[in-house]
């Protein structure tokens, strides 16, 4: 189950890492999550697995220790990409894995198809536009 | 891309023109209005009772909605995991013990605690109602949704095996459900809170109270006594030396009397402050009680009274604070001084027993009534022979506040006409035997 998790969100971000600043790219994919998790979990549940793998995670990422959690979900702070991106690996394999680990196989899918629109050109960037590659 | 949009783009990027608002999918649970009905149900239901037996018909409620076959509230307490099942007719034992098993390793994930041991099982002899056709055991999906604690911390799980496949909109009804019983959780808490503090507040109204009438009665007395006494003095400086003798000795006895009641309400103060501070060591009670009656021993001899201490050979030493211990059998000992005839005999006793090292005060006083035994250490509390010149009822208050804080346990058994007897037990140390002998006093 973890696996299966750790495979999906490292090839994402494989893909993904490219087409964005790290920050965007965190604040768009952990901001879609968390708008796609509302939808079936409340409040307090979604904050309840959420502070749980942030916890979780930031015991092997250092830089999620700053890391808050708003009412509009994660907040993670300014930090290097190399730093960045495998934080918001890790603290994506967490958030799917603790969703699968409750509730099965009802939500985790879901969560990984919104993922798989977020940095590749189909949603509209929270802020900004992303850095352009050379074309 | 078009060179004009991506020119578009990248003026937006450098700030020169303000950003798109940030796109936002704020949107509610999406539950139907079957389910919206049942959630306001689940409220009315918890709010309105208090009892915990409330969460069972919670449970039996969502299967109303949710064609369940397992529903269970587990609680982490202490390092286990404590259940309340609810099972659809026909769920055997095995299975509910498995989901509980699930549901609690659910648990100890949210919690980042270790593995939680398995507490209660408490299975509701009613079952759930189906609301649908029931699935093949063991291939039920299940959902574990987080109960809040303060909407902080994460105090246990709803779990549920559905009898078909969950879909989202069941998550977002049970999820909704959890809340529900969160909250009504807290405020069932904050309930309980309420009445401990209105319950400590009377409490307090009550002892100070009892302190204004302490004051007022068994202060005032020894102080008039001694402002009676130097009056006198001053009034007639000629006296004879006998007679101020005497003078001096009862404005002395009435000046001990007042600064014992000062003392005494000095440790009923501490008791209830949890501030009493014991200084612990390695004690041998033999020792205590010889010494303890050694101390009274001129009241003992003032009213004829004998006095044996009994106590068993090797008896190992105690871990206790050693003036308070001495304190315990002095106010014991007092007690029992007050109601002794003249002549009778006083035991004092110390032996090991069911791990713990027993010590006991007994007299041949008249005894105490059955219906007075339970009020005995109660604070303030005086016999029926009413309040005497010697005490405000607080001794035995405080010896029960001393060896409490011990960890230990003090009562009382009497038969009217025949004496009574104080026991009052003490922890034992580490340290080895200690052999003591017999030891009968003059």
């Amino acid at each position: 189950m973890r696996e299966g998790h750790r495979e999906f969100v490292e090839s994402w971000l494989r893909r993904r890492a490219g087409t964005a600043s790290a920050p965007l790219l965190a604040a768009d994919a952990l901001a879609a999550v968390w708008d796609r998790a509302r939808r079936s979990l409340s409040e307090l549940a979604l904050v309840a697995l959420a502070r749980c793998a942030l916890d979780a995670a930031a015991r092997d990422f250092t830089v999620l220790a700053d890391a808050r959690l708003g009412p509009h979900g994660f907040e993670l702070p300014e930090a290097p990409a190399a730093v960045l991106l495998p934080a918001l690996g890790g603290l994506l394999i967490e958030f799917l894995s603790l969703v699968e680990e409750t509730s099965g196989a009802i939500l985790a899918p879901a969560l990984e198809a919104e993922l798989l629109r977020v940095g590749g050109g189909r949603r509209t960037p929270p802020q900004g536009i992303r850095p352009l590659r050379a074309e | 891309m078009k060179p004009k949009r991506r020119r578009q783009l990248e003026l937006r990027f450098a700030g020169t023109v303000p950003p798109a608002p940030r796109e936002r999918r704020i949107r509610e649970l999406d539950l139907g209005y079957t389910q919206l009905r049942q959630l306001h149900e689940l409220g009315k239901l918890l709010g309105s009772a208090e009892s915990e037996g409330s969460e069972a018909a919670a449970l039996r409620c969502l299967g109303r909605t949710v064609p369940l076959r397992i529903a269970m509230i587990v609680d982490a307490a202490g390092g286990s995991a404590r259940t309340l099942a609810a099972r659809a007719a026909g769920v055997p034992d095995a299975e509910v013990q498995e989901a509980a098993a699930h549901a609690r390793s659910r648990l100890s994930r949210l919690c980042a605690a270790q593995q939680l041991a398995q507490g209660a099982l408490t299975v509701d002899p009613e079952p759930l109602l189906a609301a649908g056709r029931p699935g093949s055991a063991g291939r039920s999906p299940f959902a574990a949704l987080p109960l809040l604690l303060e909407r902080k911390e994460v105090g246990g799980v709803l779990y549920v095996r559905g009898a078909r496949p969950l879909s989202e909109a069941d998550l977002a009804f049970l999820s909704a459900a959890a809340d529900q019983l969160s909250l009504s959780r807290d405020r069932r808490a904050a309930w309980q809170r309420e009445v401990r503090l209105r319950e400590r507040a009377e409490g307090l109204d009550r002892a100070q109270k009892d302190l204004v009438a302490v004051v007022s009665h068994d202060l005032r007395n020894p102080l008039g006594a001694v402002l009676l006494g130097i009056s006198t003095l001053r009034r007639w400086p000629q006296m004879e030396a006998s007679k101020v003798g005497e003078h001096l000795s009862a404005i002395q006895r009435a000046a001990e009397r007042a600064s014992k009641l000062v003392h005494d309400l000095l440790d009923v103060a501490r008791l209830d402050a949890g501030h009493f501070q014991l200084e612990l060591g390695t004690e041998d009670p033999g020792a205590l009680v010889r010494e303890a009656a050694d101390l009274l021993r001129p009241l003992l001899a003032e009213r004829r009274l004998a006095c044996e201490a009994q106590i068993e050979e090797q008896i190992p030493r105690v871990h206790c604070d050693r003036e308070r211990v001495l304190q315990v059998l002095s106010n014991l000992m007092g007690n029992c001084l007050k109601f002794a005839p003249e002549g009778s005999r006083l035991t004092l006793m110390a032996w090991q027993e069911d791990g713990e090292v027993r010590c006991c005060v007994c007299d041949e006083g008249p005894g105490i009534a059955a219906e007075d035994l339970p009020r005995v250490f109660d604070r303030y509390f005086q016999g029926p022979h009413g309040p005497t010149a010697n005490g405000a009822g607080l001794g035995l208050s405080i010896a029960r506040g001393i060896v409490e804080a011990h960890g230990g346990r003090i009562w009382v058994e009497s038969t009217p006409g025949k004496g009574s007897r104080f026991t009052f037990t003490l922890p034992l140390s580490a340290d080895a035997p200690l052999s003591a002998e017999a030891l009968p006093l003059p």
